[in-house]
């Protein structure tokens, strides 16, 4: 293909001074929330309702915003190993939004505080008689060498957020720099990294899930866990990306991001919805079928009451109507179209995040609660506003690419 | 050329074009002067080709649709009537009833793109009138190298704009080399 009449385009700022009024009431609504939030959580007793429902609020809104940017840090790594031309134009939103994942480390933090109310593994072990279940899987969460024992659960989740954070940052600076001088050499070298990067990413992506979001139930194990949250990870990143992008667009950058770019990201939305469904189904099937207490008590939680009616709303809203909308080729290609369910599944992966963790402390049907949207507002427009005040530290697309005119005259 | 050969009518005229570049530029050139009977072949697929032929989105993919529905439908109904109501059986001390299904499912899956690929893989034969033993492009002897290296472009003599003196002027005009007319079989 001969690319010699396109016309490289200019670098583009973003330029945030103009949002200030936007930039203000995110960071009020976020800080308000965090305080208001933060206070009543730690001010209430341990073990009280109220305390224990600020715990798994704030757990349910740390997993929703940390899956969503480990699946934006998946598609850089993924873009970068498959050796990808299509989205160099858009490659830099991925960087920006995964880049945000060393502030999750911040909002990790309340966790630490709660964890005798949210991880209970941590108080049964204390109790005189130990659960047999616990005592074979109390290695896990920490080593034992005698009389030393090295907190194992707390290592993990500090060289997972080392990794997540170093990676990220790594691949927005290195990108950023390419920017400046335009070798080559850096697109080989980012590639290079991503290949050890999707092993760590799939052992971290999988500890984490064990780790924070299943074991309060300890007792609970599935092979497909850390799969499955990975699943959902990738769509709604993939989904955030896409409105990132069309936002941008909206307000006049990124003016050359097309109808094929939305294709392939719509192609890739589909994917990761069939593959959500694929392996949430693999995960029940499996369990259904083998019928061991154990691995049963965990949907049997998630289908007492009214959570059977979200779970049931979830296969279909989380799988079969995104299928069958994503199934035709114009609601990829249609910019609204391709928005409107971006939000959708944004909406979906809500709920099932929601379905994850509430279970654990309403065993009787939802109940919900304040915190569940304190919690949720306390994060999101924090980050949405260190998001957009980092837009303008960078070009919005990597400039010098030696692969942006391939993926300016992309076609599907 | 032998007299032989003059009296069998033309089938089309052919031209070579040295990249995948080339081949795309002229397509877009033949699409825009108007032909209608034409077609590129070059070794490989080259992206964005339809677009500059100028065709239309095919109708292969409702098609597979109907054919991947058909097989789901096949599969529910070749489980569900016999499992639930023909002859009940209690496995696992699961109960019968329509919420037993998970079973079902990789069947249904299953049914569902082998009827889907079968549906795509005839659709393509029937679509492309396969299988074929013969086809006028071999009597000419260069075509070989198409699988190989070599870019071409046909405009076929049933194009209404077609005449045997003005395509192939047009064809050398737009940078085809070695523009050849080429008979039918007789």
């Amino acid at each position: 293909m001969r690319y010699e009449h396109l016309a490289v385009p200019r670098p583009e700022i973003f330029e945030s001074r103009n949002l200030n009024r936007i930039l203000l009431a995110l960071l009020g609504v976020g800080a308000c929330s965090l305080l208001i939030t933060l206070i009543i959580g730690c001010a209430a007793p341990g073990g009280s309702e109220l305390r224990r429902q600020f715990a798994f609020s704030w757990l349910f809104a740390f997993l929703y915003f940390f899956t969503i940017l480990i699946g934006c840090y998946f598609w850089i790594i993924v873009h970068h190993s498959t050796d990808s031309g299509w989205g160099i134009v858009v490659r830099r939103q991925m960087e920006n939004l995964a880049s945000l994942i060393p502030w999750m480390v911040l909002f990790f933090l309340p966790l630490f505080f709660v964890r005798r109310d949210i991880w209970n593994w941590i108080t049964a072990k204390e109790s005189p008689v130990i659960d047999p279940n616990l005592r074979d899987k109390l290695s896990y969460f920490e080593l034992r060498f005698g009389s030393l024992v090295i907190p194992f659960f707390w290592v993990r989740a500090v060289l997972c957020f080392a990794y997540f954070s170093f990676a990220a940052l790594y691949f927005r600076r290195t990108s950023i720099r390419q920017d400046s001088d335009g070798d080559p050499k850096w697109s080989v070298q980012m590639r290079g990294v991503s290949f050890p990067g999707i092993l760590l990413f799939a052992a971290c992506t999988t500890l984490l899930a064990f780790d924070w979001f299943s074991s309060p139930d300890y007792r609970w194990a599935s092979t497909m866990w850390g799969v499955y949250i990975f699943a959902g990870a990738a769509g709604a990143g993939m989904a955030t990306i896409i409105l990132v992008v069309m936002g941008l667009k909206n307000a006049g950058y990124l003016r050359f991001v097309n109808e094929e770019h939305y294709h392939i990201m719509g192609k890739l939305l589909f994917t990761f919805t069939i593959f959500w469904g694929y392996i949430g189904f693999a995960q029940y099937m499996l369990i259904w079928y083998a019928n061991i207490p154990e691995e049963t008590e965990w949907f049997l939680r998630r289908n007492v009451e009214s959570w059977n009616v979200l779970s049931t709303f979830l296969v279909i809203g989380r799988f079969f109507l995104p299928f069958l909308y994503l199934l035709f080729q114009y609601t990829k290609r249609n910019a609204k179209f391709l928005a409107a369910i971006s939000f959708w599944i944004l909406g979906m992966h809500v709920l099932d995040t929601y379905i994850t963790i509430m279970p654990f402390l309403h065993e009787r049907g939802f109940e919900l609660s304040i915190f569940d949207l304190l919690a949720l507002l306390s994060i999101g427009p924090l980050l949405a506003f260190i998001f957009l005040r980092r837009l303008g530290g960078a070009s919005l697309f990597p400039s010098q690419d030696p692969r942006l005119l391939e993926s300016l005259k992309l076609s599907n | 050329m032998s007299a032989a050969s003059l009296s069998k009518p033309a089938f089309a005229v052919i031209a070579e074009f040295p990249s995948a570049g080339a081949l795309y530029e002229a397509a877009e050139k033949v699409r825009d002067a108007g032909f209608r009977f034409w077609d590129v072949h070059s070794p490989f697929e080259i992206h964005g080709m339809n677009k500059a032929m100028g065709l239309g989105k095919s109708t292969l993919g409702y098609i597979i649709f109907c054919g991947g529905f058909l097989g789901f439908t096949t599969a529910a109904l070749l489980e569900f009537i016999p499992s639930s109501y023909l002859f009940p059986l209690i496995v696992h001390g699961k109960p019968v009833n329509f919420y037993t299904n998970p079973p079902f499912f990789p069947i249904m899956f299953e049914l569902t793109i082998l009827f889907s690929a079968f549906t795509a893989f005839f659709g393509v034969f029937i679509m492309n009138r396969l299988p074929r033993m013969h086809h006028p492009l071999f009597n000419y002897e260069p075509f070989k190298r198409v699988t190989n290296d070599a870019f071409f472009l046909v405009i076929e003599s049933v194009d209404p704009k077609f005449s045997e003196i003005g395509t192939r002027e047009f064809l050398e005009g737009i940078g085809g080399k070695e523009v050849t007319l080429i008979y039918a079989n007789d």
